[in-house]
């Protein structure tokens, strides 16, 4: 556990050192405080937080893939992950490690828009709903911790950032519209319910509603086992090969 | 037999097969070190060398073969193996953003090194740091970083030292820097090195393992594999350049005991002499009845190089099996075997 947070430590400290953290972070507060602002200064605006935060999910679609396609396979371009290999450190340690230094890099993104709610607070006449933002701000998490273990999942295929990053945010986009799917073939038809439940946008939404349903949580964290699971096993196919 | 007296075995390896897929990268390789040794890998590129330090540091497992660090079998035992080496790639593994004390320290965490402050100040010190522990490695000089890599290395205080083609890309006097590092090193800690460099395996280590093609072809000290690859003496003589060559190969070739004549300049010969034979007197009246100044008549030993170029190249050109020169070259042969009180005399930790 201590190599975990040893892994975590270096890869938090290498976000800060890194151009690509500051711009995505930048970007982000950019886009999200020009469309709080459009909402809120809107007449006959209504203190919700509630559809900011359904686009801020829309956004990790692009910025969770650029944050983790560096990774793995940067790691083993420079031939660090070498290192890290034959030093006294499990390899799921190591895909973990990394994993959890971007999430607490991601969280600092999505703190900051809380800035946003602190300002909603304010303007709000009749207060705010809290249990509905609650959620909404773990679905935020939940999501951006699973585009990231899937981010690090391309990521341990290629030495190649760019390509770690673009299969990463295909992967995403894949999943994210496999609900359409569900239209396609009819809600009724089993293909069409799978696809249904397996798309990530629809769970993300859920958290939307104020109600967490434990099936949107065990998806989200099925997702992210699952990914760090099969990166873990890439990385030590590489050993066998 | 030569007297293999240096007590403890650090790195046992033992009939040590790699596959690549089909292509077979290391054949059957079996050797030891002792502590406190320097052991230099030779080979040329592709020989095996870096696939035999990955096994040993845990990066790769054998297709079949064992190997033992410390005691430690690197495939059933990995981290007790990897805690006990200190591992230098051939690609500098470092992380530029960081500074040097900071890279220091994660490796540090990593080894679980108790009281890291005086691990890593005592690492820097030992390959001259002390004043760069605030820079960050991306400005530093290939052959600062070089340095970074080799207190990396030694951070933990492993007993065993790997360090993959140390001087590669360094100029000559960095590659001068990091081999009196190396030679510091010795005594405290088993140090394997790789190198395709002969005078660097010459001056630093204290035995040579040749491998080629997946094999190894050669093991013992430079000395003795100098003496001992060359069969007989080779002897240098000095005649009159105007003298026809081809006339005085003719003259030197007939005495009793020559092996082979070749000039190597104007008037001035090699004779390979056969095993176990001074035929230097003989040579010196065969040039004085002929009426020639002899000029110089000396015994010269073959260089390392001169044996690295013959066995390789013998291996690549006409596929002589390799295995003979185990007769002449490897003198451990009896204790490589796998015997049956192996088991006992790896185990380090009883």
């Amino acid at each position: 556990m201590a190599n975990l947070l040893t892994i975590t430590r270096r890869e938090i400290g290498a976000f800060f050192g890194s151009p690509i953290f500051w711009v995505l972070a930048t970007a982000f507060m950019v886009f999200s405080g020009f469309v709080f602002s459009i909402i809120v200064t809107r007449p006959g605006a209504q203190a919700d937080m509630l559809p900011l935060l359904g686009l801020y999910g829309t956004v990790l679609l692009f910025v969770a893939p650029l944050m983790s396609m560096r990774l793995l396979a940067e790691e083993q371009r420079s031939g660090t992950l070498e290192l890290l290999m034959t030093s006294p450190v499990d390899d799921w340690q190591v895909v973990w490690g990394k994993w959890l230094g971007a999430l607490f890099m991601l969280g600092v993104i999505i703190a900051l828009t809380l800035f946003h709610v602190a300002v909603m607070l304010r303007l709000a006449t009749e207060g705010i709903d809290v249990g509905p933002l609650a959620g909404s701000y773990l679905g935020l998490v939940l999501l951006g911790a699973a585009l990231l273990a899937i981010g690090v999942l391309t990521s341990s295929v290629t030495q190649n950032q760019v390509v770690a990053g673009f299969l990463a945010i295909m992967a995403v986009l894949i999943l994210w519209f496999l609900p359409l799917g569900e239209q396609v073939f009819g809600s009724d038809s089993a293909l069409g319910s799978t696809l249904g439940y397996l798309g990530l946008s629809d769970h993300y939404f859920n958290f939307g509603q104020g109600l967490i349903d434990s099936r949107d949580v065990v998806y989200m964290l099925s997702l992210i086992a699952g990914s760090l699971f099969l990166a873990t096993r890439i990385l030590e196919s590489r050993r066998w090969r | 037999m030569t007297n293999r007296d240096h007590g403890e075995v650090m790195i046992e390896v033992d009939h040590l097969t790699r596959h690549y897929g089909p292509a077979p990268a290391l054949q059957e390789i079996s050797f030891r070190a002792y502590r406190g040794e320097i052991v230099g890998f030779l080979g040329p590129n592709g020989a095996g060398k870096t696939t035999t330090m990955r096994i040993l540091t845990g990066y790769l497992p054998p297709t079949s073969g064992r190997a033992f660090v410390a005691g430690h079998d690197v495939v059933t035992d990995s981290m007790a193996a990897r805690r006990s080496v200190g591992y230098l790639p051939e690609t500098t593994p470092l992380y530029p953003e960081m500074t040097v004390w900071n890279y220091l320290d994660f490796m540090a965490r990593l080894h679980g090194v108790r009281d890291r402050d005086t691990a890593i100040e005592r690492a820097m010190s030992r390959v001259d740091l002390n004043d760069r522990a605030d820079q960050q490695i991306g400005r530093l000089s290939k052959g600062l970083r070089q340095r970074v890599g080799i207190a990396q290395a030694v951070l933990h205080d492993p007993p065993v030292i790997i360090l993959d083609e140390p001087t590669i890309g360094l100029d000559p006097r960095q590659i001068r820097e990091v081999r009196s590092l190396i030679e510091e090193l010795r005594g405290d800690h088993t140090v394997i090195l790789s190198t395709h460099i002969l005078p660097e395996a010459q001056q630093v280590c204290d035995r040579v393992l040749i491998i080629n093609r997946g094999r190894l072809v050669a093991e013992d000290t430079p000395d003795h594999l100098t003496s001992r690859l060359s069969g007989g003496q080779r002897v240098r003589l000095s005649t009159a350049p105007e003298i026809a060559a081809a006339g005085v190969r003719a003259a030197l070739g007939a005495v009793t005991g020559v092996a082979e004549v070749s000039d190597v300049g104007p008037g001035i010969y090699h004779v390979d002499l056969e095993a176990g034979l001074d035929a230097r007197p003989e040579l010196a009246r065969a040039v004085v009845a002929q009426n020639w100044p002899l000029l110089e008549l000396v015994p010269v030993g073959m260089s390392l190089e001169d044996i690295f170029l013959e066995l390789t190249r013998d291996a690549v050109d006409d596929g002589v099996d390799v295995d003979s020169y185990d007769e002449v070259v490897s003198l451990g042969e009896g204790d490589l075997a796998a015997d049956d009180n192996q088991d006992e005399e790896v185990n380090l930790d009883g």
